[in-house]
């Protein structure tokens, strides 16, 4: 039934999105979804009626002005201003990514979307209910026909389209994607920077993604109050305890805080972190074990590089903002 | 015990109806000892606990009838969600009469690869409270209600058995011989669990786990053909 809808919608424009020749395959299909799926995606990702009180949005958590996660909170906030246990992570070439959330604990960008609508302390809300207001409100019948060939709204549907939208966004214009292209030059700090980088950090932030979508044990402190073990909530091994998938660089800029729990603010502070900060433990990365030595001019280097990794495309992309006008009601 | 068993017979004989006479059916029939599971019903263990069964569900998938000479297998419905309480439920498939099967062989729960396919629909569909939604992954069984031996709140029993990672792989499969060529009964009697389960202390799994493998490796062994 997937490999009949992926025919019967030919005619894609915005998912042909490219992307650099020296990014790998992705691991879902860019181009099995039409251009409607993926406005009728959008529209649902910037709609609060996705939340039990209709205040909360996919977008209140993951603000497409930072990279799609939530800046200023260490840890995010949901329907009535309840305090979750980790921090938004940003939403960018999720096409390349098998597991989600910062344990792994999500296998598939359509599933994912069930944890936040359910999640008592995020949206609060049932699928079934979000179908009912869906069907209820003005735009969505004619939103969901042009996506599917008809106005049935299911579970399915809802969790495709989310899936389509947020698989259009691709980060891949930075002025580090440029010099790869060959139109623009690092400077001599950002080069030095780089090296530094593809000795020290590549193992695990390997480019292009910046991410090798493991996880690993970068020797942060346990927080005493949320006692995260992470990927071991999942797995329930005792080798997985204390790793936390490794995030993509890209865009830090506007991804502040860092970290699964938000808490570093600035870069100088993982800088810092790696070089003096690492606290030992059984699962630590073996990368990891005697700390990376750096000295205050390496680190300020390295922060040169990485700030080559912010995509301003991307961030002021108008393609995955807000959709005036779509699934808002004749009065509002 | 031979009146019971004729119970058992003659109020499955009065819902045949239900999937149509006509034809040779494969059908499952949930009891306790010999009694239809019911919702309105108490029943007593062998430590003399009280048990109500307020919700009973499970995924029978990947159901295979093998032909007794040419070993031939035909595959059933692919995924079936079977609800205790839910007569329409029990129909697994309709067999072909005239062929000779020697064995059926299914899966308790669903598949690593389905697990893995993201958002489905039909009995699959994520919103049938069968998935969990923090972690991904299909609830194969649910088994909930009210035990005297529980000392959980309100005397409650809740068990999500699920988990298609290693090793906790909650996954089980089944198969058992055919002998003859009449409609074929799958009758799955749930009393052994109140007695082989220390409810006492084991009233509540919510998630992949050791426990949750082990019962439902407990929960397939119930199955057998009338
Ligand atoms: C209340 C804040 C909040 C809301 C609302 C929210 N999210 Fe999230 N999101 C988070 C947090 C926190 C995480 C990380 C959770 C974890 O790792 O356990 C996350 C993780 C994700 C991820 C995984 C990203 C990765 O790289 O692993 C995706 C995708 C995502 N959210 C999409 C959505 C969609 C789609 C919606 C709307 C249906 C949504 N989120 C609503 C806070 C939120
Ligand atoms: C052994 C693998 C490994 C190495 C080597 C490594 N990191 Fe990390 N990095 C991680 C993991 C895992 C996380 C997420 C940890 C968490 O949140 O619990 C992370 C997080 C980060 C973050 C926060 C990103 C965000 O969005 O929150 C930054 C920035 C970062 N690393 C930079 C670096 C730099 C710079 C280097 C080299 C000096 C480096 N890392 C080396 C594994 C690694």
């Amino acid at each position: 039934m997937l490999i009949l809808c992926f025919f019967c919608f030919a005619g894609n424009l915005l998912v042909t999105q490219k992307f650099p020749s020296y990014f790998p395959k992705p691991v879902y299909a860019l181009d099995s979804a039409s251009d409607d799926q993926i406005l009728l995606g959008r529209a649902l990702f910037y709609d609060p009626m996705l939340s039990y009180d209709n205040t909360i949005s996919c977008a209140s958590c993951h603000s497409p002005y930072n990279a799609f996660a939530h800046t200023d909170h260490d840890l995010s906030h949901g329907i009535n201003d309840e305090i979750g246990t980790r921090n938004a992570p940003a939403l960018f070439n999720l096409a390349w990514q098998k597991n989600l959330m910062w344990d792994g604990a999500s296998n598939h960008l359509d599933v994912q979307a069930l944890a936040p609508i359910t999640h008592p302390g995020e949206m609060n809300e049932s699928i079934g209910n979000i179908i009912e207001k869906l069907r209820l409100k003005y735009g969505y019948a004619k939103l969901f026909s042009n996506a599917y060939g008809d106005n049935e709204i299911t579970s399915k549907r809802i969790l495709k389209a989310l899936t389509a939208f947020q698989l259009t966004l691709i980060s891949a214009n930075a002025k580090y994607d440029r010099v790869q292209k060959g139109e623009e030059q690092f400077t001599a700090q950002e080069f030095s920077g780089y090296s530094l980088f593809k000795t020290h950090c590549n193992t695990c932030h390997s480019e292009p993604l910046f991410t090798n979508h493991s996880f690993a044990n970068n020797g942060l402190a346990i927080d005493a109050t949320l006692r995260d073990y992470g990927r071991w909530k999942v797995t329930q091994r005792p080798q997985d305890s204390l790793l936390f998938k490794v995030p993509s660089l890209r865009n830090l800029s506007y991804t502040f805080p860092y970290m699964h729990d938000g808490r570093f603010k600035k870069l100088n502070d993982v800088l810092a972190h790696y070089a003096a900060g690492i606290i030992r433990s059984e699962t630590l990365a073996p990368e990891l074990q005697q700390g990376i030595k750096l000295s205050s001019n390496e680190k300020a280097d390295i922060i040169a590089f990485l700030l080559t990794l912010n995509d301003q495309e991307f961030i002021f992309n108008p393609d995955t903002k807000y959709p005036l006008g779509i699934g808002q009601s004749k009065k509002e | 015990m031979q009146g019971r068993m004729f119970t058992v017979i003659l109020a499955f004989w009065v819902m045949l109806p239900l999937f149509g006479v006509a034809q040779r059916t494969l059908s499952i029939l949930p009891v306790y000892h010999s009694n239809i599971l019911s919702l309105d019903s108490v029943y007593t263990n062998s430590t003399g606990d009280t048990i109500r069964i307020e919700t009973c569900k499970f995924y029978i998938s990947n159901a295979i009838l093998t032909e007794s000479l040419s070993r031939k297998g035909t595959h059933l419905d692919d995924y079936l969600l079977i609800d205790v309480f839910e007569p329409r439920t029990w129909l697994l498939g309709k067999v072909d009469t005239a062929t000779f099967y020697t064995e059926l062989s299914f899966n308790l729960g669903i598949d690593s690869v389905t697990n893995n396919s993201g958002a489905l629909d039909g009995a699959l569909d994520p919103s049938l409270g069968m998935y969990w939604t923090w972690q991904s992954g299909y609830i194969n069984a649910k088994l909930e209600g009210i035990s005297t031996a529980s000392t959980a709140r309100n005397n409650q029993f809740q068990f999500h058995l699920g988990g298609y990672l290693s090793p906790y792989n909650a996954l089980q499969k089944v198969k058992l011989n055919l002998t003859n060529k009449a409609d074929i009964v799958l009758l799955w009697d749930i009393a052994p669990f109140f007695d082989k389960v220390d409810i006492h202390n084991n009233n509540h799994t919510m998630s992949p786990s050791a426990n949750a493998v082990e019962l439902s490796k407990l929960l397939a062994s119930f199955f057998s053909i009338q």
